[in-house]
């Protein structure tokens, strides 16, 4: 807040040394302290200002904070005495300018007013207070062009821990263009108890004519749950409570402006303006350069305006530069200031008048068109190099166009382009299943023929047996010898290649003997020269025997 | 016009259609038979010609009847399909404005992010596509186990999840506890079903979310998590695919 202050009258100052007094609130009640702020910029005072005597107030100093802001690769030093103003009685407290020496150079401020209303004597607790204002003045009715400032207010006796602000449906007025709103929060005493003051301000600019309503403005704000504070640690985590609060609906009537009395080079301007201009040099050789500054500064908005320009062989050329717009808000009060820079060239020596520039704007106050004026500016202009080249020209005819206006607001169009969308998507659907079960299928019936074939069958022993000796009829020795041990560990319960002839001593006595024979017989066949058909049938019989014990 | 709508492709696999219903209701909104258009309207999303465009015309034409619950209903229905339409939301503020309640329809707080950037179809279909290339790199995988297909279902497979569990979600919303908007004049919201008092009155165009339907009654919800019960027939659910409710009838001259 105050660096913004601070910001716009260290723009202004042309980088000199000046005095810029400030308040928290232009608007009180009577036992409510602000805080008022004298900011020395690019100075250096000896110790804090004493103020006067002030009617219907007490002020108090409190401290001096220093600081240093880089405007435009310079930087300025600022040196800001904060004092408590408390106000003691209903009606206006006049602050008169001060005037402080610093070295062979006199500083001054502007002189402040405040207004005091009476106590509030409503209930005493948390209230949000809206208003639309003209020049800090409550209005309910503006011109088509006029600024107003949407202003809210909301007081609460206790601490605001934070704050949410939704602002209201503007009905036929736009948001000012070079300045966006402010909100401001600062802590008050009315009656020595503490008070959160939340401010919020939003320059707008009427756009239609017509009765229009404000809806209301909402301000949430979080706060302290009362009497559970905590102790100790505990304070940390003491619960907060949310509270929305909003303010009244306004009522505001946008009149058009009046035709009569408007020129066709109306400047579009609505506000109570004012217009200067000087020359920096009042000598400038023929050819050559000299700038004119033309400030324009008031309550309306500049955005997008440009001066007039120079019309055709008046004897000079000019050459505009890009304006700056600075603006500021705050207390329902909307200022706004224009620096127009503009080259003069002279075409021929002797003595130029500059015509007067001329503005007409309307000012709502009076609700009449004004024309505003700057004196006619005298320049010498000498001989110089550049005389005998130079030639004057025109640009032509003056631009007569206009911005097209909005003569109303409506919904966006129809789509031409319709089609009905028959994809709306639904996971029973039988493409969305196919889509995402064809390829998984896929995957796991791969998957599944992969794991069938790394598992080995589990085949029965004595069915392979069997079958093996249903096709031995014709087989050699050693198949014979063979199926004789695979029956044979078959029915001990041993494995074939563990059995020794003293194995077969296991056997039922029904089969032992021949077992024991049979065994004698194929190794002497093996050893002494292969099998006959009585060996092979005898050990076919007797494996089928085997295999019937179990 | 959605930036990256699949109604182009979807045309081009014939899974869309410039119907007649939406051909004739478009050139009586264009012709500025606005009851007609309505009617027709109505008529296609009815059966089953719906999208993010019907319904948007369908809400112009209604707004231009000066049903403002129904429009504010149909543009509803429109931004489920057609979320990235600027001229719909544009076109729901200028329909709210004309509403009585403040209603403010709270901001979609999810780490689902690309929600509100996606219809809940385009979701589906996205996540149906994910899951079935992620099928097929399975197959690819299991045929050639060399292919280099690891960071290919990385890349398909963490789209896949996000879109299958918003896809979920999107559902879940609209079928269980669906958005609505309140379409009679003045309703009020009582603490117990058809009983108990009355807590709060909504009017035509306010905008609740139904928690629970129980026969004729549902409990609805504002956002600031006030709770109440009104009837089910005083509401217009906010799902595309249900049947849009009829429009009231313009009296006469």
């Amino acid at each position: 807040m105050v660096s913004a202050s601070l910001l716009f009258a260290a723009s202004s100052a042309l980088y000199a040394a000046q005095l810029v007094l400030d308040a928290d609130t232009e608007r009180l009640q009577v036992g409510q302290t602000i805080g008022l702020r004298l900011t020395v910029i690019d100075a250096a005072l000896p110790g804090a200002p004493s103020w006067p005597s002030v009617a219907g107030a007490k002020i108090a100093y409190q401290g001096v904070q220093q600081s240093a802001v880089r405007i435009s690769g310079k930087t300025s030093r600022t040196a800001t005495y904060t004092y408590a103003l408390t106000a003691l009685k209903e009606g206006t407290i006049n602050i008169p300018a001060m005037e402080l020496s610093v070295g062979s150079e006199a500083l001054r401020t502007e002189p402040l007013t405040l207004k005091v209303s009476p106590r509030d004597t409503g209930p005493s607790g948390a209230k949000a207070e809206a208003s639309l204002r003209a020049s800090g003045e409550p209005v309910q009715s503006a011109y088509v062009g006029q600024v107003l400032v949407y202003t809210m207010t909301f007081r609460t006796p206790e601490q605001v821990l934070d704050r949410r602000f939704t602002p209201p449906t503007f009905d036929g007025l736009v948001a000012e263009q070079t300045r966006d709103g402010e909100l401001r929060e600062h802590r008050t005493a009315i009656d020595g108890e503490d008070w959160s003051v939340v401010q919020v301000d939003l320059p707008l600019v009427a756009a239609a004519p017509g009765e229009r309503t404000i809806t209301p403005g909402v301000m949430a704000v979080q706060v302290p749950e009362l009497g559970r504070t905590g102790r100790g640690p505990a304070r940390a985590f003491a619960n907060v409570r949310n509270e929305v609060y909003s303010s009244e609906s306004l009522q505001l009537t946008v009149r058009p402006l009046p035709a009569e009395g408007r020129q066709d080079d109306f400047s579009g301007l609505v506000g109570e303006f004012a217009l200067n201009a000087r020359l920096l040099d009042d000598t400038v050789a023929t050819g050559d350069s000299v700038t004119l500054e033309i400030t324009l500064s008031g309550d309306g908005t500049l955005a997008g305006f440009s001066l007039p320009p120079v019309a055709a062989d008046v004897g000079f050329r000019a050459y505009d530069d890009t304006p700056t717009v600075e603006a500021r808000v705050r207390d329902g009060r909307f200022t706004s200031a224009a620096a127009f820079r503009r080259a003069i060239v002279p075409e021929r020596p002797g003595t130029l008048t500059l015509p007067p520039v001329e503005l007409q704007v309307f000012n709502p106050r009076t609700g009449r068109y004004e024309l505003l004026q700057t004196e006619p500016l005298t320049l010498n202009v000498t001989a110089g190099e550049g005389e005998a080249t130079l030639s004057t020209f025109s640009q032509g005819a003056n631009d007569q166009r206009r911005d097209v206006e909005a003569q109303a607001d409506d919904i966006a169009p129809l789509h031409p382009r319709a089609q009905a969308d028959r994809a709306l998507f639904s996971p029973k659907d039988p493409l969305v299943l196919g889509l995402v079960g064809v390829p998984w299928l896929g995957f796991f019936g791969l998957l599944a023929r992969e794991l069938a074939q790394r598992v080995k069958p589990k085949v029965d022993p004595r069915r392979l047996l069997s079958q093996r000796l249903q096709r031995a009829e014709k087989a050699e020795l050693g198949e014979l010898i063979d199926l004789f041990r695979e029956a044979l560990g078959l029915a001990l319960g041993k494995p074939a290649p563990a059995l020794d002839q003293d194995a077969l001593s296991a056997l039922p006595t029904t089969h032992r003997d021949e077992a024991q024979r049979l065994y004698a017989d194929l190794e002497a066949a093996r050893y002494g020269g292969g099998a006959d058909s009585g060996l092979r049938e005898r050990t076919l019989r007797l494996c089928r025997a085997l295999l019937e014990l179990g | 016009m959605p930036l990256f709508g699949l109604t182009p492709i979807l045309l081009t696999l014939g899974l869309a259609t410039a119907g007649e219903p939406v051909e004739d209701a478009l050139a009586a909104l264009v012709a500025g038979d606005y009851a007609e258009a309505t009617r027709l309207h109505v008529a296609a999303v009815n059966a089953g010609e719906v999208s993010g465009d019907v319904y948007y015309n369908l809400g112009v034409s209604l707004y231009r009847e000066d049903a403002i619950p129904e429009a504010i209903l149909a543009w509803r229905r429109a931004a489920v399909l057609a979320p990235r339409d600027g001229d719909i939301l544009l076109n729901l503020d200028h329909a709210r404005r004309r509403t009585q309640d403040r209603v403010e329809a709270p901001a979609l707080d999810s780490w689902m992010f690309w929600r509100s950037s996606f219809s809940f179809s385009e979701q589906g279909w996205a996540a149906a596509l994910c899951l079935s290339a992620l099928g097929a790199l399975g197959a690819l995988w299991r045929l050639r186990p060399d292919a280099p297909v690891g960071i290919p279902a990385l890349l398909i497979g963490v789209p896949a999840v996000a879109f299958c569990v918003s896809t979920a979600a999107e559902l879940q919303a609209l079928g269980d506890r669906p958005d609505a908007v309140v379409l009679v004049t003045e309703i009020p919201v009582r603490s117990e079903g058809a009983g108990g008092v009355v807590l709060f009155t909504l009017h035509a165009g306010a905008e609740v979310n139904v928690r629970e339907r129980v026969g004729a009654q549902a409990l609805i919800a504002l956002p600031d998590d006030r709770v109440g019960w009104v009837p089910f027939d005083t509401l217009g659910l906010v799902d595309p695919r249900l049947p849009f409710p009829s429009p009231p009838a313009k009296p006469a001259g």
